[in-house]
């Protein structure tokens, strides 16, 4: 009868399975990208630090606006005077945050501000417009030279697993090294060395693709003198993760393992001493590149 | 059989050759091309999801997040490993970060039975991906994080007590506890399969 792990049932069953994505999601992402990543059509050149040119089109266009709008009102009178004050107020706070990323002179602003107060309560409809235009752009190119804080924390949040994951071997290398007596001596033994590359023989058309190679020993014995004393796994930088199943001939697992400094002591799951004997061996290898495959190797156990 | 293999390798090689290609193409902030990418990995990426929020609607908001996170740190992307394994480790970045919001380590369960057998006899003729990721949903937070991380994803107790900020030992037990409680679940689940 043939015994399944539940780790190997879950790994096999679900890694690689597909799931239904929910309708629109894609729609919800691409509205967020247009925030976080808007598509520079017109915008292009700000992006490569013609700010300046764009800034300026940006503040004649509301200049323009102002002049004409203020040519229009000059035939009324300034009957709304206390309201001037306060209008004034709000435009000037406006078109100082608007200053703060100085993309245009003071000079430029301050026309602006006498052109507006003529007139405040149509203008500053007008002046709102353009304003929200211009903090757009603004927030646009600001948000492609500095990313705001918050992005900055997140970026390196992510940093970090992708080293881990891009640069999985450091640890494995390391995780090697105490014991590197025990590993080479296994694998310079009697029965030599088992190196399995499946495609070996290629001529690799990517030069910078690497082959996943696994070496292992295929004998254990267990007897404390640091040969073979366990059975090991290791590998190149192309095996992204593997799984190592250990059964006995019947087919029932004895032990298994996922992580690159696991191995088998010829010790059943309970801790006793298992029989000698062939052993069979399922290695299921995830490469960097390319699909999974399985591979099927025996070891043997002398005590 | 040598003809097969070389076939094989040419494929891999297409593969990663399409994806540089695409992740070029994503670069120039091409909303086809982000489109394209997004449709080729959701669907696996969505399991990813379920598996670790245990449920739809937040596998939803895990996966928006994290594509939006890839989208803007393709630039980061080295072209070392491969495309599909750097989207994986982001979204299983965004899973840890969305679950830390809730508490995933308090949860610990009474079990008067903790030896419970291993393995299960011919469990894939009845319980299919969809099965699996159901009994994955109805697991304790804490558990769920943990058994996917070790028995999925692959890592090891040491690096995911580094991930969760728990000890290496707090690990190997929610592991254990978790498979125990599968194991009930599977049961209740299927109660024909010999647990």
């Amino acid at each position: 009868m043939k015994n399944t792990s539940i780790e190997t049932l879950f790994n096999h069953g679900l890694r690689e399975a597909e799931n239904q994505v929910p309708e629109g999601t894609w729609k919800e992402i691409e509205d967020q990208l247009d925030i976080v990543l808007p598509i520079k059509n017109a915008p292009e050149t700000i992006q490569k630090g013609k700010i300046g040119t764009a800034g300026k089109v940006i503040v004649g266009t509301a200049m323009i606006i102002g002049v004409i709008v203020t040519s229009f009102l000059l035939f009324q009178n300034e009957k709304t005077a206390p309201a001037i004050d306060h209008a004034q107020n709000i435009i000037q706070t406006e078109i100082h945050l608007q200053e703060q990323p100085a993309l245009h002179s003071p000079a430029d602003s301050k026309m602006k501000v006498e052109t507006i107060i003529e007139e405040p309560f149509v203008v500053k409809q007008e002046v709102n417009e353009s304003n929200r235009m211009i903090s757009h752009e603004l927030f646009t190119s600001r948000d492609d030279i500095n990313p705001l804080p918050d992005q900055t924390t997140e970026t390196e949040t992510i940093t970090k697993p992708l080293q881990e994951v891009v640069a999985a071997e450091p640890v494995q290398t390391k995780i090697a090294e105490p014991e590197p007596v025990v590993a080479e001596r296994a694998f310079q033994n009697v029965t030599g060395e088992a190196v399995i590359s499946p495609t070996e023989e290629m001529e690799n058309p990517a030069e910078s693709m690497l082959k996943p190679e696994l070496h292992f020993n295929e004998v254990v014995t267990p007897n404390a003198d640091n040969i073979n004393d366990i059975f090991r796994i290791e590998t190149n930088e192309a095996v992204e993760s593997f799984t190592v199943t250990v059964m006995n001939l019947s087919g029932n697992i004895i032990h298994q393992w996922h992580a690159p400094n696991g191995f088998w002591d010829g010790r059943l799951e309970n801790g006793s001493l298992a029989p000698a004997g062939k052993y069979l061996i399922d290695i299921f290898v995830q490469p960097v590149n390319g699909a999974p495959y399985h591979i099927p190797a025996t070891v043997q156990l002398i005590r | 059989m040598q003809l097969f293999a070389s076939d094989l390798n040419l494929i891999k090689c297409l593969t990663s050759m399409t994806d540089e290609k695409l992740v070029r193409r994503c670069l120039k902030n091409n909303r086809e091309a982000q489109r394209e990418l997004f449709e080729k990995f959701s669907g696996k990426m969505m399991t990813l999801c379920i598996r670790y929020a245990g449920n739809q609607e937040d596998a939803k908001d895990i996966l928006q997040e994290g594509f939006i996170k890839v989208f803007q740190n393709l630039n980061q992307f080295s072209g070392k490993g491969s495309l599909y394994s750097w989207i994986r480790a982001i979204m299983v970045t965004t899973a840890l970060r969305f679950i830390r919001k809730s508490s995933y380590v308090t949860e610990m369960v009474d079990l008067n039975d903790t030896n419970i057998p291993d393995n299960i006899s011919h469990p894939e003729s009845i319980l299919n991906s969809k099965d699996l990721l159901e009994i994955i949903s109805r697991l304790p937070a804490g558990f769920r994080t943990v058994f996917n991380l070790f028995a999925i994803e692959g890592y090891s107790h040491k690096e995911i007590g580094q991930m969760l900020e728990i000890s290496e030992s707090t690990s190997k037990t929610q592991f254990i506890r978790a498979k125990a409680r599968i194991q009930h679940l599977i049961k209740e689940y299927n109660p024909a399969l010999s647990v």
